[in-house]
């Protein structure tokens, strides 16, 4: 029975609570101060039940004066500044602590007895629990910012240390009271925060700043100005411990704050990592990452570094507007730093995932990777000298500092130890793409050279069988030796030209006239373009050389590969701008074109077709003098003029500068030329397939395209996916060879 | 349909399964030669899947009666191709002196002068230019051999009896 009615009346209370709060702003100031005197006064007057029930309003009433405060302090009003909460907030605490330990005093003294002192206590601390407004943790802690900064502030001279001393001793008052009224579980949780407000404040300091170790340094902050200069001076749960009658349960403050900082400081390194990494693509920021190591202890934190690191890339790196270069540039730095933290790769394996299966699906990824493993400046030169040293499982466990795998292993232990090269092959399920892709660029290294030294073509050989195996590049060292033999038989025709006494006609002509034989069937297929070769000498040394070859090698026929070497092309301007170009050979020939003297500067598309069109010439080769042109105006040697007609340009603007190095030329030039290749391998299927489905659609009636694709695919091994069959079909209805019928069937045009 | 005579011997059962493979390689090869070679006017493919019976289709030369108009034949090759001749046949009617009503090829190529080096191109290719320049001393029909002569004539008789380009 006695329950419900003290059930009631505490929601009584609450309610009178929240309506208090509505309406004590105004009266704060002026709200008489509560002597405990008063209290004592009236108290032995109604001992008993209504004496508790007098003690409870009393107390809404003090607490009242202490939530206007923190109301008010809160909305942030002028003139309220953290001096006077603090003041405030130190006085009301106290009071309430009086308040406590006049009542228990009385109480004692009415019952005589001890005992009663501890039932009084209870009853206290329960109603201050009960009645404590939720906005109570925020204003204790505002406080005790306010009392941190504060005791950071003093200096070192005799009278701040006075006053430093005697705030702590106002500190220390506000705690003991606080622990007096039992609400030392709020304070403890107060004083945690504010400590912990304070070190993510410091620890965000080191953002940003790599190059040193900032953990250490963090670490000694936080016992120096936390934990001895504050923390030491308020808590002193050790003492209370001996005679406070609650056991209360030891609290390690410096293990705490410890803590926090490792945690905060994980937190800061996590949430920069991407930028850590990016860092990582010119030097490891070894420092920063060391520190990140250290605290990145439980597994928490490494799923928070995991799932952190994959959305940050994913949203960064992972889409079209990024360069292939930089993705592969970002997955090693990527492998670098995570190796860094983490030596068995656990976290590598599982944050790179996604990157691989994005790289996968680039198609210039392997061209990528492979100039990167080849380039001698690249961070990846070192690795490649030597062989994955892949440690043996078995001789791993017998060492001394042998690891458990960790709890959350991704992969085999094998797996994650494999090295950054075998990672970045790894991407791919075969090896086989990177040597087919290592034979195409040394076709270009090779035909691009003038002169037959291949020694750093065969030092890349030697370095990519180290990874990859003798065996996958048996084209490739066909494609050397013919190089070697190309610069014997180069040798032994102009020494044999040179014994045929035609020494004087030739030998200008031998600096600037190199042949490479090729064994075609083992060099990747060679862009071509058959077109007339306007220079005289050149195209006299190539009779001469052939000639001689076949006198060299009676058996073997010498077939020449146009536009498939480079050109070496000095012009000079009317203004006296003298420049050498290297550039294909069709560049070299259009640009000859306009060099002629009978053109005056000037010549039309028709012009230079008809100058250098031969008969094998093919059908685009109008597109290709186009590419050519365009070529010499991007360096300003030529200039449109009208329509289709272009003149050189004499004398140059000096607004108007060439741009453009050699290298870009060339670059430019292979590019259009790759886009051709696509174009014309189309070309070709239709080429090959549409005599097909004429004869088929001719004879056999109207057929639907799947009809027709399972015919092809039965007599003629087509291959190719529905889609370029019905891409071949519409192109042949666009150029009015075949008719689309509603139902879908293709019927030949009569 | 008329059976025929090589597969319906029950005999040598295993020596036409060998045969037909090479036939059927055989075939194979032409059909590819002739789509690869692009002769215009002729060309040819086999019926469905069966490579042993191939639809042709031939154009009239031009400036003979035949020009414009479009032939189709029936071309049927034996398990012993290519050293037995197919048998060809016009499937569309054909008012030609060699050519009967059904379709029927008089061609000493296709008969007794048959070679083993004879391909359907060859064989479509001498159609062809049999139509312009028709065997007038062994005709199958003797109206049209008669007619020859007389070009204004034979164009109306043969355009008569030519369905129309349309399928």
């Amino acid at each position: 029975m006695t329950q419900h009615p003290r059930k009631r009346q505490k929601t009584d209370t609450d309610m009178d609570w929240d309506r208090a709060v509505e309406v004590t702003e105004v009266p704060v100031g002026v709200t008489p101060p509560i002597y405990p005197h008063d209290l004592q006064a009236t108290a032995p007057e109604s001992v008993g039940e209504n004496l508790f029930d007098f003690i409870t309003t009393e107390l809404i009433s003090i607490f009242l004066k202490a939530i206007a405060m923190e109301l008010l302090g809160s909305q942030g009003a002028p003139g309220l500044d953290d001096d006077w909460c603090w003041d405030r907030y130190s006085h009301l605490v106290g009071e309430l602590s009086g308040l406590l330990n006049h009542y228990a005093f009385g109480s004692a003294l009415l019952m005589l007895g001890t005992l009663f002192e501890e039932q009084s206590r209870s009853f206290f601390e329960g109603a201050v629990r009960t009645m404590l407004p939720p906005c109570f943790a925020e204003v204790t802690q505002r406080v005790l910012d306010y009392s941190l900064e504060k005791s950071s502030k003093f200096g070192s001279d005799s009278d701040s240390q006075q006053a430093r001393a005697s705030h702590m001793a106002e500190v220390r008052v506000l705690v003991e009271n606080l622990k007096n009224i039992g609400l030392y579980e709020e304070a403890r949780t107060a004083i945690l925060a504010t400590a912990k407000k304070t070190i993510k404040e410091r620890v965000e300091e080191c953002r940003g700043e790599y190059e040193e170790r900032h953990l250490n340094d963090c670490l000694e902050w936080v016992t120096c100005r936390v934990s001895d200069n504050w923390l030491s001076a308020i808590d002193t749960t050790s003492e209370v411990d001996a005679s406070h009658r609650q056991a209360i349960p030891t609290f390690d403050w410096s293990h705490v704050l410890r803590m926090s900082t490792y945690q905060g400081f994980c937190s800061m390194r996590i949430s920069e990592m991407f930028d850590l990494i990016r860092d990582a693509i010119d030097t490891l920021p070894a420092p920063a990452l060391l520190d990140l190591k250290d605290c990145l202890k439980t597994s928490v934190q490494k799923d928070e570094l995991v799932e952190s690191l994959k959305e940050v890339l994913e949203a960064r790196i992972l889409h079209a507007g990024v360069a292939t270069e930089d993705i592969v540039s970002l997955f090693i730095a990527t492998e670098n730093c995570l190796r860094l933290l983490d030596p068995s790769s656990n976290l590598l394996l599982r944050t790179i995932e996604p990157m691989k299966q994005y790289l996968r699906r680039r198609p210039d990824t392997v061209k990528h990777i492979l100039t990167r493993m080849l380039d001698q400046n690249s961070e990846l030169a070192e690795a490649m000298r030597e062989p994955d040293n892949c440690v043996d499982d078995e001789d791993f466990d017998d060492s001394a500092d042998w690891n458990p795998e960790p709890i959350d292993a991704v992969g085999s232990r094998e797996e994650r130890n494999v090295d950054i090269i075998t990672r970045l092959i790894s991407v791919f399920e075969n090896k086989e793409v990177f040597v087919n892709e290592f034979h195409k660029i040394l076709l270009e290294s090779l035909l691009h050279k003038t002169g037959y030294d291949t020694e750093q073509e065969t030092m890349e050989l030697e370095l990519l069988k180290i990874r990859f195996g003798e065996a996958s590049f048996h084209q490739c060292e066909v494609m050397l030796l013919d190089m070697a033999v190309s610069r014997r038989l180069h040798k032994h025709i102009r020494e044999g030209s040179l014994a045929a006494s035609r020494a004087i006609e030739l030998e200008p002509e031998e600096d600037m006239f190199h042949v490479t034989t090729i064994s075609h069937l083992f060099w990747p297929t060679i862009n071509t373009c058959e077109f007339r070769i306007p220079f005289t000498n050149i195209s006299s040394a190539q009779a001469a050389y052939a000639k001689q070859f076949q006198e060299q090698k009676p058996n073997r026929k010498l077939k020449w590969k146009p536009n498939a070497g480079l050109v070496e092309v000095e012009l000079e301007m009317g203004d006296g701008r003298c420049k050498t170009y290297t550039v294909t050979e069709l560049q070299a020939a259009v640009i000859y074109h306009f060099g002629a003297e009978s053109r005056n500067g000037t010549s039309s598309i028709g012009d230079i077709v008809e100058d250098l069109r031969s008969q094998g010439s093919a059908s685009d080769f109008e597109e290709d003098i186009r590419d050519c042109v365009q070529l010499w105006i991007g360096h300003s040697v030529l200039k449109e003029v009208s329509l289709d007609c272009w003149e050189v340009v004499e004398t140059l603007d000096s607004d108007a500068s060439g741009s453009g190095g050699s290298t870009s030329i060339i670059h430019g030039a292979r590019k259009s030329e790759e886009e051709r290749a696509r174009a014309k391998e189309e070309a070709e299927m239709r080429a090959k397939f549409q005599p097909m489905i004429v004869a088929l659609l001719t004879n056999q009636g109207a057929q639907n395209a799947e009809k027709i694709q399972s015919i092809l695919a039965m007599f003629f091994q087509f291959s190719h996916p529905m889609a370029d069959l019905q891409k071949m079909l519409d192109h042949m209805v666009a150029e009015g060879m075949l008719a689309l019928a509603m139902n879908g069937k293709y019927s030949v045009r009569m | 349909m008329t059976t025929n005579p090589a597969a319906g011997k029950p005999s040598n059962q295993t020596k036409s399964a060998t045969e037909t493979a090479s036939v059927a390689k055989r075939l194979q090869n032409e059909l590819m030669t002739l789509m690869m070679s692009g002769t215009p006017g002729i060309s040819a493919f086999p019926d469905g899947d069966d490579l042993m019976n191939w639809t042709a289709t031939i154009s009239g030369p031009e400036g003979t009666v035949y020009e414009n108009l479009k032939y189709k034949l029936a071309m049927k090759f034996p398990t012993s191709y290519p050293y037995n001749a197919p048998t060809v046949t016009f499937k569309t009617p054909i008012y030609h002196p060699n050519v009967d009503m059904n379709g029927n090829i008089c061609l000493d190529i296709l008969k007794d002068k048959w070679s083993a080096v004879y391909t359907v191109q060859t064989i479509l290719v001498s159609l062809q230019s049999l139509l312009g320049e028709p065997n007038n001393n062994s005709p199958l029909n003797d109206e049209a051999a008669e007619m020859w002569g007389n070009p204004e004539q034979f164009r109306k008789q043969v355009l008569a009896a030519h369905p129309g380009n349309d399928e």
